[in-house]
């Protein structure tokens, strides 16, 4: 039996497995961390279709199956097989990382939580403003992982973290939306990280490392 | 106004993904000039259906998948303006690059996908300005931006490299912000126009529907994602270094047409809530006049001429979204006007920065290079008209479209808005008379590289696409006739929606 209680502990757990996927220094591990933070996403699509009997959102379930648990962590993994693997010191230290991480998810979720009903009126109602304000939250992790990582594929593990928050925003505020449209979205996703990788390949080969404080040649 | 099924707009976005297929066809057969041939020949028809496309455009709008995609006045332009271009740069190309693999800086392989990039690029420039689906808006620029990533990473040196990076990265993050935008307001809408909330001719309609909070956090989150694509202070970061370190031929394609895809999403969204949210003009005009502002002053401290435009047209877009930003009929028409001149300009400019690179073995510090124009006659006439021509002096065509929007913002009574554009105007002119005088009839400095003194005139099949351009600006300056009844339908498909 689905319920709003089994959505908002989903949401709860996606934002743990995302604050894993940021700490682990361990490129492999972090990969894998994405690669369940992606499956809870499914699940909270499933639950979605199951508890709004939207039988749309089983195809969304599918491809983000096919997309986030299959070929971006194939992506990350196979790309990672060939760089050190230990992530590239970051700027902030762990314990600062983690506090900043957990008030992030504290304050910002009862944040978007609070304004979600005045920027999203068809939403008002739970789950579905926790489910805003955790995809919200999310993003915004996505978002500190790009400031606050170094390494090149820590910043695409940031990425992809990202996109996951906007594939939840897009199921909290959009569910009508065409499956054509999402895959669209989730092939530039997978597009988006599959460059960058590609890019961050060509860039340890040239400099010789991972660490994104070295690409300095256009800081003039 | 009469609706027309066609089946041209699908056909001019499949038509370059088929040639970029031909074109690997031809590159593997190893044919002397197969890849560049089949790409230009591509490029011709694709122009010719282009045309084609406008001309019916003027009598109806082109419809297909019901409107999934649609061609009104604004598509027809763009259409127009994406073909020519991309034909006019990859007839450059093919000499340019051609230098590039005899100098070691690309090989076959590099070569074949070079080609095949930018006809995948252009099939999504297309589907950008055809489609009439939100999401799908967004979707269409970010392959944009997927496909030229790896053409600005082209030489796969260090400081390409990074350029590359740092441009997928920040245009894709800042183009979330654009989508989130997006799905806020189909939200609010959805339950009031259905499904039509995600298709961009009901924007005026969602403008006028949704709560005033929702649209201001839509249009605000929108306006952060296209300013990225098109590179406003301060989300410019990428662009110096994208415009700088890619292949010259890829610059004039990033400057003259990939920002004004932004500003083209500006067009069709933000414009139509400015009526609504009186905030949204001066929100623009601000962010757009510290943008000119700050682009042409970092333009002017600049050695490096390719980055030295680049900065320029941090500057010059800033005029596009301050005109289109104000949603009257005078800005959109004057923003809309300075987009073609803007595209038509930077093109010429970049190639001829490209000539001067091409006859100096590579130069392009400004410190380095002097008195060119006896050798250089064409690329020195090309370029001094460009410079004279985006400075804003008549009868040359930017100086009507800035005109028409210090008009437009003196309309709105953003009176510190037209002294800062005309600022800027002037310091365009000092920026880039400067940079020609300097790198053309100065005498060269003592330091001047060693390749200058050898220095001859390029070859035909790389100045006839500059004087085509040059041409162009000329011509429109002269006859802005010409352009009046594109322009007009554009600004009328802005601001009319179903």
């Amino acid at each position: 039996m689905i319920t709003g209680q089994t959505l908002l502990t989903l949401t709860t757990a996606i934002l743990i497995t995302a604050m894993a996927a940021v700490e682990i220094r361990n490129l492999r591990a972090a990969a894998w961390a994405y690669l369940v933070n992606s499956v809870l996403l499914c699940l909270i699509i499933i639950a979605c279709a199951r508890l709004y009997d939207n039988e749309g959102l089983y195809l969304w379930a599918a491809t983000c199956l096919l997309f986030k648990v299959v070929l971006i962590p194939w992506l990350l993994l196979r790309f990672i097989r060939g760089v050190p693997p230990i992530e590239n010191k970051p700027i902030p230290g762990f314990v600062f990382s983690m506090v900043m991480m957990t008030v992030m998810i504290v304050v910002l979720f009862q944040l978007f939580r609070g304004v979600a009903a005045d920027v999203a009126p068809a939403i008002a109602e739970e789950p579905g403003r926790s489910l805003l304000a955790g995809a919200a939250t999310l993003f915004s992790l996505g978002i500190w992982t790009l400031l606050s990582r170094r390494d090149l594929i820590k910043i695409t593990i940031g990425l992809a973290l990202m996109e996951n928050g906007v594939h939840l925003i897009l199921l909290a505020l959009a569910p009508q939306l065409k499956e054509s449209t999402m895959i669209g979205i989730l092939v530039n996703a997978a597009l988006a990280v599959f460059i960058l990788l590609y890019l961050g390949a060509d860039v340890y080969r040239v400099f010789g490392t991972t660490d994104s404080a070295r690409l300095s040649e256009l800081k003039r | 106004m009469v609706q027309i099924d066609s089946i041209l707009p699908l056909f001019l976005i499949l038509w370059p993904l088929l040639g970029a297929l031909l074109v690997f066809l031809a590159g593997r057969g190893g044919l002397r000039w197969g890849r560049e041939g089949t790409a230009i020949l591509v490029m011709i028809v694709q122009l010719a259906l282009s045309i084609c496309q406008s001309s019916a455009s003027l009598g109806g709008k082109l419809l297909l998948f019901g409107s999934g995609l649609r061609v009104d006045g604004l598509s027809a332009l763009m259409g127009l303006l994406i073909n020519g271009v991309v034909l006019l740069v990859l007839i450059q190309a093919a000499r340019y690059m051609k230098r590039e693999e005899e100098h070691g800086l690309a090989d076959r392989k590099s070569l074949l996908l070079f080609y095949m990039l930018v006809l995948i690029f252009t099939a999504a420039m297309n589907w950008t300005v055809t489609t009439n689906h939100l999401i799908l808006l967004y979707v269409a620029m970010e392959a944009s931006t997927l496909a030229s990533a790896l053409l600005v990473a082209f030489y796969r040196k260090k400081a390409s490299l990074e350029a590359g990076y740092k441009y997928v990265l920040l245009v894709i993050v800042g183009m979330t912000f654009s989508l989130l935008g997006m799905v806020l307001l189909f939200s609010a809408a959805q339950p009031l126009l259905g499904a039509n909330a995600l298709l961009l001719t009901h924007m005026g309609q969602v403008a006028r529907l949704v709560p005033k909070n929702v649209a201001l956090v839509g249009v605000g989150l929108m306006t952060v994602g296209f300013a990225t694509k098109a590179g406003v202070v301060p989300f410019h970061a990428w662009l110096p270094d994208a415009h700088s370190e890619a292949p010259t031929p890829v610059s004039a394609l990033l400057s003259g047409l990939i920002i004004k895809l932004g500003a083209y999403g500006l067009a069709r969204t933000v414009t139509l809530f400015a009526p609504v949210l009186s905030g949204i003009a001066p929100f623009i005009a601000l962010l757009a006049s510290v943008s000119m502002l700050a682009g042409i002053i970092m333009a002017l401290v600049q050695d490096d001429l390719k980055r030295m435009l680049a900065f320029s047209s941090v500057s010059q877009i800033s005029y596009l979204f301050i005109g289109l930003g104000l949603g009257t009929h005078l800005g959109v028409y004057s923003g809309l006007f300075h987009m073609v001149n803007h595209t038509l300009i930077k093109a010429l400019l970049f190639l001829s920065v490209g000539a001067v690179m091409y006859a100096t073995g590579g130069e392009r510090r400004i410190s380095r290079l002097g008195g060119l124009a006896g050798r250089m006659p064409v690329t020195s006439f090309c370029f001094i008209l460009g410079a004279l021509a985006l400075g804003g002096l008549p009868p040359l065509n930017a100086f009507l479209s800035k005109f028409s929007l210090f008009l437009a913002l003196g309309e709105a009574h953003l009176w510190w808005a037209v002294a800062i554009a005309i600022l800027t105007g002037l310091l365009t002119l000092a920026c880039l008379v400067r940079a020609g005088y300097k790198v053309f009839w100065a005498p060269a400095a003592g330091d001047a590289s060693p390749a200058a003194a050898e220095v001859r005139e390029v070859p035909f099949s790389l100045y006839i696409s500059m004087v085509i351009l040059a041409g162009l600006c000329l011509l429109t300056g002269l006859f802005p006739n010409i352009l009046y009844p594109l322009l007009e339908s554009a600004t009328r498909a802005v601001l009319t929606v179903w």
